[in-house]
């Protein structure tokens, strides 16, 4: 009502949505600057962007699943299950071809993989009307155990160094996992902002009932929002075994929780509807300084995973007051 | 002057709240008498639900004073003025529709004995309330097995088991159809029999007639005028609600009629999909506004969910342009040239946090490639002419959708489909809960679209809109067609007459 007269004041529900990522980067790099010993030096600076781009390129599929309003917390298990395949495949490969072919038939294959994961959860989730939520745990256990099985339960090593340039190689000065990330950024970025596909994605996030009313197959929508989650998670499954150069049944241990807390710490609502890629990146990096900077100043690893739920809760928390008090400035 | 000279029921005297950049009220004063209708009237945004909830203690005011029953009521709450027995009815009732009725009027109060529930004190009273005020309803009954109606008397009577002396009801017609209205109204009449004082905000003026015993007219948050509902008229009405005279509130050009444009053949909704209506055909012809008629449960937006393909149709046919088409999604009725503005347009209608031009494209959005990704500043302009054709008020595109108030936000749902190309236009209550001017602004869009050849078909449950804007009126009544009228054969009677199956 009357809200005509107050759309020109400041808000700071709005505020915070369009800028509060980046003032909470600034001001914890400038406090790990200023307080935390090493923080700053370029080297440091590097490793964080480097240990961070698996994280940050699932976080770009999940920023989709979640402005949709669902959640996939299947990631870690799914990177240790495509990882492992990729691993053994490249091993298998790699002798009966060059080892660049075997690279690229391996990368290739990994995204089919990824692909068919996200077409199962997609398939499901649509067909019976299942929650997102307990589809991935279901193939979160499933992926796990499919790791554990091809694998014996033990490493795969011994890759090409074909392979593992995708997650130790330079491509010039800059780190080759980290230009796929940068690549998959700039992709889901125009995919979400540019394309009809994306104001799909916000719409049925949004208000599912009135996209469909608008002629938009949501359900078609979800599918493929599900299927190019699976494919980014394919890339990052290799760019993930290629950075350790070696196939670890086990690895991935808790990255879907890093993954969803880049996404809500960036701005994206998890009531769905509305988000960026552009705050995830920045969430994605956050979540990065703030493990980084708790290496460096030696805190307990068992502290480090309590600290993490509190970061994800107050991101919540924040994005719900924030949002209410965006709504009480309305009225 | 310190007490009120006469025993007001509910005395109001120079409330003011504002909100951050906006007066909402700005010195409203108001008089309500035990036993009396006092309704309230004013445009959407004049600040009616602002006065009712500080009233009701929802909103606390930032200057003025409340009696109750002669008394000063200082700071209250919503506990506090249930307490007193002022009782508010919500325009959107939110009943937990899987309890029965009794669990929903004893709701929160539950009757205990030693921490158990009393059922059979909680049922026994329940029944005894339902028949004293004789409304034909078993207590045992779920909420979702009786009607929107329905569900404004069960609010009735949890006010009046909970020995309310003062009824606020926010638009309780907003949601019922007219034939069901009585029962309301009975009720109303009964509650004034005992003594109740009854303050009732709604957008109709025949409603207004019917009831008002006094009349408080409220404009931009300013109190107007106040007195016995005798010295109105419609028309006078109006023109104080909105400070200008409305001459002809509904603006019905002569439009020549072109050829048929969609012709339905026989549909039906088969028991599995719903069972919702049986054997509807009729025909829809260029430059015409079709209206339907019929009461709430008739099966009229059901028909048009078919034939927009939100809920399926298992037999019949349906030909646009002579063509057979079957629509099966949305996607295949909008490219058959189909659009519905739908009755719920929160719901249906808008993606509210999402901004203006997003909103107003999201259904064309083909129309907007270049190559594979969006033209954006295309959008723009397509929007922005959509913007000053309809004449939107809004700051801007970028502005979300939920900023703006009803009539805009209609007004937006409408671009959505004018963007594209629409030679169908299915509206459902077009203008319900829009105020006065926006609603005859939005009369006025339907004749421009029968104007440029769209044929338009409109279910309103107001019978002066159904009458005042059709060129032909379906009436149904529980599934079927029971009539299509001519415009020259329209009578309120007979529309009501085929509604009810004849038995007025």
């Amino acid at each position: 009502m009357n809200s005509q007269k107050t759309v020109n004041k400041f808000n700071f529900g709005e505020f915070y949505g369009k800028w509060g990522t980046l003032l909470i980067l600034v001001i914890i790099v400038v406090l790990a600057s200023l307080f935390v010993p090493n923080f700053i030096k370029p080297r440091n600076l590097s490793n964080i962007l480097l240990q961070n781009c698996v994280v940050a390129m699932l976080a770009f599929g999940a920023t989709f699943i979640i402005i949709l309003g669902h959640t996939n917390i299947g990631y870690g298990s799914e990177l240790a299950f495509i990882g492992c395949i990729a691993c053994l495949l490249m091993i298998r490969l790699q002798e009966i071809m060059p080892p660049a072919a075997a690279a690229v038939i391996t990368v290739i294959s990994a995204m089919l993989i990824g692909l068919g994961v996200g077409a199962v959860s997609g398939y499901i989730i649509t067909k019976f009307n299942i929650p997102a939520f307990i589809m991935t745990l279901a193939i979160m256990t499933m992926a796990r155990g499919g790791a554990l099985l091809i694998t014996n339960g033990t490493p795969v090593s011994g890759m090409d160094a074909a392979f593992n340039w995708l997650g130790q190689g330079f491509i010039g000065p800059i780190p080759t996992s980290v230009v796929i990330m940068i690549l998959l950024f700039c992709i889901t970025w125009l995919l979400l902002n540019k394309t009809a596909f994306g104001r799909h994605i916000y719409a049925v996030g949004g208000n599912e009932n009135a996209a469909v009313a608008s002629g938009i197959k949501s359900k078609l929508v979800i599918k493929k929002a599900f299927l190019l989650d699976g494919l980014i998670t394919g890339i990052a499954a290799v760019v993930f075994m290629a950075r350790q150069a070696s196939g670890t049944p086990a690895g991935g241990l808790a990255y879907e929780f890093d993954a969803i807390t880049a996404v809500v710490v960036g701005g994206t609502s998890i009531a769905g509807g509305s988000g960026n890629v552009g705050g995830t990146i920045i969430g994605a990096i956050i979540v990065g300084i703030i493990n980084n900077v708790q290496n460096l100043l030696h805190v307990n690893t068992y502290w480090q995973q309590v600290i993490k739920g509190v970061v994800i809760l107050l991101a919540i928390i924040l994005d719900v007051v924030t949002k209410r008090a965006a709504e009480k400035a309305m009225k | 002057m310190r007490v009120a000279q006469e025993s007001y029921a509910l005395e109001m005297r120079n409330v003011v709240k504002v909100f951050p950049g906006v007066r909402a009220l700005d010195g409203v004063s108001l008089q309500i008498r035990a036993g009396k209708v006092h309704v309230i009237c004013g445009e959407n945004g004049a600040g009616k639900s602002t006065l009712m909830k500080v009233i009701n203690g929802t909103y606390q005011a930032d200057e003025g004073e409340m009696y109750f029953e002669g008394a000063q009521v200082g700071k209250h709450s919503v506990q506090d003025t249930m307490q007193m027995g002022i009782a508010m009815i919500y325009q959107e009732l939110n009943p937990v529709m899987e309890m029965t009725i009794a669990e929903n009027i004893f709701l929160g109060r539950e009757p205990k004995r030693g921490g158990f529930m009393e059922f059979g004190k909680m049922y026994s009273d329940t029944q005894d309330l339902l028949n004293q005020l004789n409304i034909p309803f078993d207590a045992h009954q779920k909420m979702r097995e009786i009607s929107i109606a329905g569900h404004q008397l069960v609010e009735i009577v949890k006010a009046i088991s909970m020995d309310a002396k003062v009824i606020i009801m926010d638009e309780p017609s907003s949601a019922i159809a007219d034939a069901e209205i009585d029962i309301l109204f009975d009720q109303i009449v009964r509650l004034k029999e005992q003594g109740v004082a009854i303050l009732y905000i709604t957008h109709k003026m025949d409603e207004i007639f019917r009831i008002a015993d006094e009349i408080t007219v409220i404009r931009d948050g300013q109190w107007i005028e106040s007195g016995p509902a005798g010295n109105y008229n419609a028309d006078k009405l109006v023109s104080r609600m909105v400070g200008r005279e409305i001459k002809n509130i509904f603006p019905k050009e002569d439009i020549p009629i072109g050829e048929v444009v969609m012709e339905v053949q026989g549909l039906t909704q088969g028991k599995a999909a719903g069972g919702r209506f049986r054997d509807i055909s009729f025909q829809l012809h260029k430059g015409e506004i079709l209206g339907f008629s019929g009461l709430v449960g008739a099966g009229r937006s059901e028909v048009m969910r078919a034939l927009f393909g939100i809920d399926p149709y298992t037999a019949g046919e349906i030909k646009i342009d002579g063509k057979p088409v079957r629509i099966r999604n949305t996607s295949e009725a909008i490219a058959s040239g189909v659009a519905m503005v739908s009755e719920d347009r929160k719901e249906y209608g808008l993606v509210l946090e999402r901004n203006i031009k997003e909103n107003i494209s999201l259904a064309s959005l083909k129309h907007f490639k270049k190559s594979f990704l969006l033209d954006d500043k295309q959008i723009a302009s397509r929007s922005q002419e959509m913007v000053d054709l309809l004449n939107i008020k809004v700051a801007g595109l970028d502005v979300k959708a939920e900023t703006l108030s009803g009539g805009n936000q209609q007004k937006v749902v409408l671009a959505k489909w004018l963007i594209g190309d629409v030679k169908i236009m299915i509206l459902d209550e077009p203008t319900r809960g829009i105020d006065v001017g926006a609603k005859s602004e939005i009369h006025k869009l339907m004749g421009k679209f029968a104007r440029q050849g769209m044929a338009v078909i409109m279910i309103s449950s107001e019978l002066p809109e159904i009458l005042g804007m059709s060129d032909r009126v379906v009436v149904m009544q529980a599934g079927r067609i029971s009539g299509i009228l001519e415009r020259r054969e329209l009578t309120q009677e007979g529309v009501m007459k085929l509604s009810t199956g004849g038995r007025v």
